[in-house]
């Protein structure tokens, strides 16, 4: 007990020494410098903490490491706070942790409450992040002993439950959910194989062989898609809604995450949970504590996804809070817990600070300095956002064609910042196209990220433990409760769908001559992509095969079953929940992935619902893409900033058409922007353009040429 | 009509100063770095990881030591283990000098290796010269029951390795199959994962470890002899593991040596930094007569104690010189070497 005493008297007086050092006015200015940046990257889509840190981490080598780490933190910290705000504004995620916010923030603004969604984000993302904080402060002591207790097989068990959220978030459509699942882990898959080099579906291009880059992928999947729709739909995004006041839906933000703060703890948790266990990225906590809420809270089921502020604060509760988790094991093993902890691992050698038991005793004060970092830059950040919320709040009632512009060419840059090359932009253009036709065809994407960011943790840990334990791996402990916890996950939303269908004898019958629909073509299409992947891993090596045969066949299965019985089913018209679902997508507009546990109808596809003719959205998504095509024509031409100028004048002109004295300054404005940041500040190294292969000499005037 | 003539007159105007403005850029033949330059330092791995940290730490030092001292900005180029990067140095970038780069250690030895996707012979790179070589270690974790390399000829071990053509899988299989050790890679660990994964009793040994990393960030296991070292790559041993055997010394024959050392020779070229063929001598000159400066430069000397970054030069002769020999080996090694190495991707 004394020793207890000792022990809690010395963190005590470790963390109040790291708060006095913290708040010294040059290093607060650091702090302030970092959420700054941290909320600008955390807005620009795709462009996220990992971005601004490696670009950050050089002037930090001549700082004390109080202030290094107030201002790598700082940015760290806020980048989740300013990544809900395109999410909530544009439907376009501005990082990884943000996707699912996009779920319900985006109908919220279509609904006129933009400044509540975006409120509540703040609050929660505050919350969170301090929750997160906390979690770590008292958790340090006992950080070694449970990281040293969890062993690849325990990694490889988190990995797998939460694949098993699928379960929970392909609502309505089960089997397709599984099938994006599937092939989110085939495209994990993709590149040269971890224990044979074989290169898996790399198309003999160099792009691949590290596999294919999240941020285009993403950006594809869920913010194209959006846009696309903007674009159709020729409105702007909160059209239709009531005249809402800003201030008195910033206080109603605010009172609901008060009201949930139970949930926000959870999600929170989640997130620091997830946060601490490397490998598994960040990119998928806001999907686990997004399920987690739908599962739990009361009523969700039938709300979710169609403007639930709970949606909003459990996704963004959680991703601020995974920063501190992440800090975990960076502090304790030096193995950094996400890719932007891998860049404040290089600070910490340049500082001379040697993770491991050091920073729990003779650097504790530095350990908890970080933790202030954190909790001080999530107030920060929220403080700041609101102030500028108001005016954030005004942008999604603008017109269609002020928005496109503005935030297609940042989407472009985002993308092309994952790995700065050619085929970063092919990738968006391709998932683009695929995640809209998911949209359309009520396919649930949320599966396909799990299944992507996920995938490679899976396939890596379950070697190790199979070469390394054989199959005793299983009766580990830990291991055995979360596959029990996955199994649990798994099962019971089909019990569930049994019970809805009065029994499995009726669920298995009930079927008609087929009956094709247009939607089933992009079935059919997921189909042979299995197909031919399947074909083409047939003459790999078995370790590099194993894993992509057990997935294809898999999602081979999961795709037929839904294809026949999307074919084959006898429409449900009979089942008032059929009319209920019906309903609701005509009240939010082919809102994407439906969340309709309690009444949801299994293995159903709801008849395509057709506001417009299908021959306009065709021609007018087709207009959409040939923009993109254009722009990367131009693009590879004269280089991205010339062509930005150029797609902001083209689109607002032949779009509006907008008046001349409007197009300019706006076209200016964004490429003084894009320079300013990406060509003087973070160096991007633009790809070689046609133009400046032909005249080097240009290069020196032109830009990005 | 009066349009018309305004709309040419434009477009001549235009069209002029295009000209006008390409002619004033093409610069001058000049003898090296004038003021005002930017060179582009392109690094073949992510920001932050121990490549880039030498990359920023040298950029501030080239730039005072190199004539006009011209700005230089490190850009990150990963993508598969820094071939990306070597193929744009060798294919794309400029020729001028006004791109160098930073690529991985292994990037000579992959033509050795015959991995696909090269598209550049690394001896005809203007090498510049060295800030570091490393020095990659075998260890075992203390419980493992395996002192020395001979016990691991009697005892099958796990050693964590990382991806199937890493420095860490070549020397586990080279020496397995030269040295009659029973080392059992398991593949699918980073250098640090396996660490941890050693720590916690996951593995018995690693063979990414770097002796710099050990020393500066795990002073305690080496004084509790909480880890025992194996082997050690290099030319000749580290003064701080004299009793330990270097890769060449447990070769049985000269043959085999001289594919143990061909092996090795990837962290003799360490941390070092190249420039694409052909650029011009001027400044390849002055590029490498910078660089021994900046790492002879005291203050240079004292940011590198400071970041924790080792220092051994070699200058850019000598390394265009090593990198040459590790490419002219006879043809029956290069074969077993192949054979060896491709054994892995079974």
């Amino acid at each position: 007990m004394e020793s207890f005493t000792a022990e809690a008297a010395f963190m005590a007086n470790a963390a109040s020494q790291a708060f006095f050092q913290l708040i010294e006015p040059a290093r607060l200015m650091y702090l302030g410098l970092g959420c700054i940046m941290g909320l600008v990257l955390g807005i620009v889509p795709g462009i996220g903490g990992l971005a601004g840190t490696a670009m950050l981490l050089p002037f930090t080598f001549t700082m004390d490491p109080y202030s290094a780490f107030a201002l790598l933190l700082g940015l760290g910290a806020t980048v989740a706070t300013g990544d809900p705000i395109p999410a909530i504004l544009f439907g376009v995620p501005g990082g990884a942790a943000s996707a699912a916010t996009v779920l319900d923030g985006y109908p919220m603004a279509k609904r006129g409450e933009a400044g509540r969604a975006l409120s509540a984000a703040y609050m929660s993302s505050l919350m969170g992040g301090i929750f997160g904080a906390l979690l770590l402060a008292f958790t340090i002591p006992i950080l070694r002993p449970v990281m040293l207790y969890l062993g690849s097989p325990e990694l490889l068990a988190f990995a797998l439950f939460g694949m098993s959220m699928v379960a929970v978030l392909s609502g309505s459509a089960p089997l397709r959910g599984i099938a994006a699942g599937m092939v989110g882990i085939m495209i994990a898959m993709i590149g040269s194989d971890p224990h044979t080099g074989t290169p898996r579906w790399t198309f003999d291009s160099i792009y691949l062989w590290d596999g294919l880059p999240l941020a285009p992928l993403l950006l594809g999947i869920f913010a194209l898609p959006e846009l696309c729709d903007l674009l159709i739909a020729r409105v702007a995004i909160a059209a239709g809604a009531k005249k809402v006041d800003v201030y008195k839906g910033q206080w109603q933000g605010v009172k609901d995450c008060f009201t949930n703060w139970w949930l926000i703890v959870r999600c929170s948790w989640i997130g620091g949970g997830i946060g601490s266990i490397p490998g598994i990225s960040g990119a998928v906590v806001d999907w686990l504590a997004y399920g987690h809420a739908l599962k739990t809270e009361k009523g969700a089921a039938a709300t979710f996804g169609k403007g639930d502020v709970r949606g909003v604060i459990a996704s963004e509760s959680s991703n601020n809070a995974k920063e501190g988790g992440a800090l975990v094991p960076t502090l304790a093993f030096g193995v950094p817990g996400s890719a932007s902890m891998a860049i404040l691992l290089g600070a910490f050698l340049v500082h001379g600070l040697v993770p491991g038991p050091d920073m729990l005793t003779k650097n504790l004060s530095i350990t908890y300095a970080m933790v202030w970092s954190i909790a001080l830059a999530n107030i920060l950040g929220a403080g700041l956002c609101y102030a500028f919320s108001p005016q954030f709040a005004k942008l999604a009632t603008l017109r269609y064609t002020l928005i496109l512009p503005a935030v297609l060419g940042i989407i472009y840059i985002g993308a092309f910042e994952a790995s700065r090359n050619w085929g970063d932009l092919y990738s968006l253009l391709f998932f683009g196209v695929i995640g809209w036709l998911m949209k359309q065809c009520h396919w649930p994407r949320a599966p396909l990220i799990l299944g992507v960011v996920l995938g490679d943790t899976i396939e890596r840990y379950m070697f190790i433990s199979i070469e390394r334990f054989g199959l005793s791996w299983i009766q580990r402990p830990v291991v055995a409760i979360l596959f029990v916890m996955a199994a649990i996950g798994l099962i019971r939303p089909l019990l569930q769908d049994i019970r809805i269908h009065g029994g499995i004898r009726k669920m298995l019958t009930g079927f008609q001559a087929p009956r094709f629909r247009p939607a089933q073509l992009f079935t059919i299409f997921v189909l042979l992509v299995f197909a031919s992947s399947f074909l083409a891993s047939t003459t790999w090596g078995f370790k590099a095969q194993i894993i992509p045969l057990i997935v294809g066949v898999a999602g081979l299965i999961a795709v037929t079953l839904s294809l026949f019985n999307d074919l084959c089913r006898k429409p449900q018209e009979a089942m008032p929940e059929s009319l209920a679902d019906h309903a609701q997508y005509e009240a939010e507009q082919k809102l994407p992935v439906k969340k309709e546990v309690a009444q949801k109808i299994h293995m159903d596809l709801t008849s395509d619902t057709a506001f417009l003719p299908v021959e306009e959205i065709a021609k007018r998504a087709l207009r959409f893409f040939l923009y993109l095509i254009g722009f990367m024509g131009v693009m590879a031409t004269i280089g991205l900033i010339p062509t930005a100028f150029i797609f902001v004048i083209v689109f607002m002109r032949l779009e509006g058409p907008e008046r001349w004295a409007l197009v300019i300054p706006y076209a200016v404005t964004l490429v003084v922007f894009i320079y300013i940041v990406f060509d003087q500040f973070m160096a991007v190294p633009w790809p070689q353009t046609l133009l400046g292969s032909w005249f080097p000499e240009l290069k020196r005037f032109v830009p990005s040429l | 009509m009066l349009h018309k003539a305004f709309v040419m007159f434009c477009a001549a105007l235009s069209l002029s100063s295009i000209g006008a403005l390409a002619a004033a850029a093409s610069p001058p033949a000049q003898a090296t770095y004038q003021k005002g330059d930017r060179i582009n330092l392109i690094v073949g791995y992510e920001a932050g990881g121990g490549y880039d940290i030498y990359a920023r730490y040298i950029a501030p030092f080239l730039t005072k030591h190199l004539p006009g001292n011209p700005r230089i900005i490190v850009q990150n180029m990963p993508g598969a283990g820094s071939l990306k990067a070597a193929n744009y140095l060798y294919n794309v970038a400029p020729k001028d000098g006004m791109v160098i780069g930073v690529v991985g250690q292994g990037v000579p030895q992959m033509e050795l290796l015959a991995q696909p996707g090269i598209q550049f012979e690394a001896d005809k790179f203007n090498w510049i010269g060295r800030i570091a070589d490393v020095r990659s270690l075998i260890g075992v974790w203390h419980g493992a029951g395996v002192k020395t390399i001979e016990e691991a000829k009697q005892r099958e071990i796990t050693i964590a390795v990382g991806g199937p053509i890493s420095g860490s899988t070549l020397y586990v299989s080279f020496l397995n199959a030269l040295t009659g050790t029973k080392m059992r890679p398991i593949a699918g660990y980073g250098s640090r994962e396996a660490m941890l994964a050693m720590e916690r009793g996951e593995i018995d040994g690693s063979s990414s470890i770097l002796w710099t990393t050990l020393e500066s960030q795990y002073p305690a296991w080496i004084q509790e002899k909480k880890i025992r070292i194996l082997a050690q790559v290099g030319s000749k041993r580290d003064p701080g593991l004299a009793d330990v055997p270097l890769f060449s010394e447990l070769a049985k024959n000269e043959q085999d040596k001289k594919i143990l050392e061909a092996v090795a020779s990837s962290d003799i070229i360490g941390r070092s930094l190249l420039a694409p063929p052909g650029i011009p001598q001027a400044r390849r000159d002055a590029l490498r007569k910078a660089l021994m400066d900046a790492l002879n430069d005291p203050e240079a000397q004292a940011a590198a104690k400071k970041m924790k970054v080792d220092i051994a030069p070699m200058d850019g002769v000598a390394l265009q010189k090593f990198v040459h020999k590790t490419n002219q080996l006879p043809p029956d090694i290069v074969a077993k070497i192949r054979q060896l190495a491709d054994s892995n991707k079974k």
